[in-house]
């Protein structure tokens, strides 16, 4: 017989230890191989450049890579790019292992989490001396770059948060598209009546009650901001207030019922409006290039309407938002060039008209005046969406606190649980507010 | 002992040495290294990009004090380990008797049966299953045509867990093909001479086929148990990496990762991770020391 005892109890022990090993070798430091960028023999430089996104914009920023490698010959640029899940998570490890990437495309809601934490390489000298131009920005964009009075970040796009809607699906029913007055009682009507006429398994709007952007907005229009001096501002019936509006559009189809919303992600190809099982979703403007392209109906045509009013607002919540950001990693052992990258994206008026406003309207305005008339269709209604947000929005708040990436997903998650009926409302609510409170408390 | 043979003793040992060397560096410096530095990091509030500062047995106490959803990872685990294991290893015990019973090509069968377990731990794998499992996946199509309206498997919070269940189990390969080796050793004698004395199938195999093959078993079991507890991929792909929805297939290690890597606290990642080692060598030693009781060797336990 092979089987021994001692056979079997050696193989277990050397398994427990291997099991061991892993769960330990999980946690403790990422092995770092090749500090940063490495510096061939022949002196050229390589940089590596990540971003997430959709194909679209894999295709356009590679191109412009390529015309940067061009123009400047000893530079190369290597993209690593992915879409928005498991972004912020791979590129958290790399900043731990101290080998991330030279070029990040970065977002609002990571930067000051990021940039305290010394992860972001200081732009401001490289401002200062004109080697990556920011006269024609916008100051607003530079201001939200900035934390702590140094520039971390330079704005890709300028955008605002809106209601993506099936225009051709609108006059088919005879229903009147979105006004820019609507408020958040005309949005319920709409989604309840498109679910009427449509009967079932098509839906008024995606379920974005779950999204921290679009309820931030809903608390922007009571006049504070969601998140106040490092804790939640938001009360509990103004979260009651805002789940109880979903509730009700979920009871009456006007909205996707709780599983057809866990099952959708942030993939603009799993979206409801995309698949042609709904025709409304809340997005941010430039996705709207992309909704466009992968829309299952290629014949029907969308259209974007800022987010609904408050029925008695003491402000407009809509505001324009710097979308994405570029940024330096602090490590990065060639920041001068990496300054030179960023200024070629935002201001070289070539790579500019490459990029189009797939990251959102260009930064600068001498760029912006330039582009507009040579633009196609889809991406003036982009343009023109930015003119009416900016004459027709309030500032935006400060950075998101310390922690929020953590506030955010326990808000998802309470929307989850309202939506599939685990507990009340309001017990739901006052463990996120109790949850949201301790978690800022301890991240400061 | 004379000078020679301890000699040819060292000999033997340096060439063993040589052998194992890169073994030894690798477990020195891949694997004890960085888990006292996990060790160390775990009684520290550590942010990833600031310095790690002491918080002595703070993320311990808070881990078992105010963490919710420390106690929901520890529940799903549990349950996960609960049901995974035993429905895979019943079925891997099957499916290795009926492969036992020398059928025609049976090469051939226990290749198939083995390629889940190769391409299970596969992002791609879990991405498929996701899809036919969804609510207007390939599952929900055919009980749609027999005139049953399914719920979206992997999207309903009732059943999001089993879903990642079923894909385990459904990596049953190589607790089968341990079964199977165990059960070739098995002298067909015995079985003829029960059949011959009058014990019928099941009488068989729970006198004569169990016992003899109950080292297997424990092999297995504890082999599957240590790599229940800490299955990540399947629960990070399913639920995109979010635990969910509604936390429901909010994995122990999926949990650890987000702490470490979403939510910039390392410190507390370090600490769940050690308590899952804790975790791990207790159910372990439990089974050890049951052991006792059901495991028979054919050696009389002598070693």
């Amino acid at each position: 017989m092979l089987i021994t005892k001692k056979w079997v109890t050696l193989f277990c022990m050397s398994l427990l230890l291997l099991a061991t090993a892993c769960s330990g070798a999980s946690t403790g430091s990422t092995a770092s191989s090749g500090e940063g960028s490495e510096e061939a023999a022949s002196g050229d430089i390589q940089l590596r450049m990540t971003w997430w996104g959709s194909q679209t914009r894999h295709d356009l920023t590679t191109k412009v890579i390529k015309l940067f490698e061009e123009k400047h010959p000893g530079i190369t640029i290597k993209p690593e790019y992915s879409g928005w899940d498991g972004y912020f998570d791979k590129l958290t490890t790399q900043v731990a292992g101290s080998n991330a990437p030279d070029i990040v495309q970065m977002d609002y809601a990571f930067l000051t989490d990021f940039a305290r934490r010394g992860a972001l390489l200081d732009l401001t000298p490289y401002s200062e001396s004109k080697e990556l131009r920011t006269d024609d920005h916008d100051a607003s964009m530079l201001k939200a770059g900035s934390i702590d009075d140094k520039l971390y970040a330079i704005t890709l796009g300028v955008n605002a948060p809106g209601v993506i809607y099936d225009a051709t699906l609108f006059k088919e029913l005879g229903i009147e598209e979105p006004q820019e007055s609507w408020t958040w009682k005309d949005f319920s009507d709409i989604a309840a009546r498109i679910a009427a006429e449509k009967g079932e398994g098509f839906y008024g709007s995606a379920d974005v009650s779950g999204t921290t952007n679009m309820f931030e907005v809903f608390i922007r229009q009571t006049g504070k901001g969601l998140f106040e001096g490092g804790t939640m501002a938001a009360t509990s019936e103004e979260l009651q207030q805002w789940f109880d509006m979903w509730g009700a559009l979920r009871e009456n189809g006007g909205v996707t019922p709780a599983e057809v919303t866990a099952s959708t992600t942030n993939a603009l190809e799993t979206r409801p409006i995309s698949l042609g099982t709904a025709a409304m979703d809340f997005a941010w403007s430039n996705q709207l290039l992309t909704f466009q392209q992968v829309n299952k109906n290629q014949d029907h045509k969308l259209g974007i309407q800022v987010l609904p009013h408050g029925e008695n607002e003491k402000q407009i919540g809509e505001y324009l938002k710097a979308g994405q950001f570029l940024s330096g990693y602090a490590k990065t052992k060639h920041p001068k060039e990496v300054a030179m990258f960023i200024d070629f994206m935002v201001n070289d008026p070539e790579a500019t008209a490459i990029l189009g406003s797939e990251r959102g309207v260009p930064v600068n305005s001498s760029i912006r005046e330039q582009m507009q008339p040579t633009l196609p269709e889809a991406e003036q209604a982009i343009f023109q969406f930015i003119d009416v947000v900016s004459k027709n929005s309030s500032e935006i708040d400060p950075p998101y606190p310390q922690g929020f990436s953590e506030v955010d997903t326990s808000f998802k998650s309470a929307s989850e649980q309202i939506a599939f009926g685990q507990g009340s409302t309001s017990d739901v609510i006052a463990q996120f507010i109790e949850g949201a409170k301790a978690t800022l408390a301890s991240s400061q | 002992m004379t000078a020679r043979r301890v000699k040819r003793r060292y000999a033997h040992s340096g060439a063993a040495l040589l052998f194992l060397a890169p073994w030894l560096v690798g477990l020195l410096f891949l694997t004890l290294g960085p888990m006292l530095v996990s060790l160390y990091i775990s009684f520290t509030d550590y942010s990833i990009l600031a310095a790690p500062s002491w918080v002595g047995l703070g993320n311990y106490t808070t881990m078992f004090t105010s963490d919710k959803l420390f106690i929901q990872s520890l529940k799903v685990t549990f349950t996960y380990v609960a049901v995974s294991v035993p429905v895979k290893l019943i079925f891997a015990l099957l499916v290795a008797m009926l492969l036992n019973k020398g059928i025609r090509g049976l090469g051939i069968y226990r290749t198939v049966y083995y390629i889940p377990t190769l391409l299970g731990g596969s992002v791609a794998i879990a991405m498929l299953w996701r899809k036919m499992l969804g609510g207007d996946g390939l599952l929900n199509g055919v009980l749609a045509m027999v005139g049953i309206k399914a719920p979206d498997w992997v999207a309903n919070p009732k059943y999001a867990l089993y879903s990642i269940v079923l894909l385990s189990v459904w990596q049953f390969g190589s607790s089968m093909i341990i079964f199977l080796a165990g059960l070739k050793q098995i002298p067909p004698e015995y079985d003829e001479a029960s059949a011959v004395d009058g014990a019928g199938p099941l009488r068989r195999f729970f006198n004569i086929t169990l016992p003899i093959l109950s080292p297997v078993i424990f092999f297995n079991l504890v082999m599957q148990l240590i790599t229940s507890f800490q299955s990540f991929t399947q629960a990070f792909v399913i639920s995109n990496g979010s635990g969910g929805p509604v936390n429901s297939t909010l994995m122990y290690s999926l949990y650890l990762y987000k702490k470490g890597f979403s939510f910039f606290q390392m410190g507390y990642a370090s600490a769940m991770a050690w308590v899952l080692v804790i975790l791990i060598g207790v159910f372990t030693l439990l089974v050890f020391r049951s052991s006792k009781l059901w495991v028979h060797y054919e050696d009389g336990g002598k070693s």
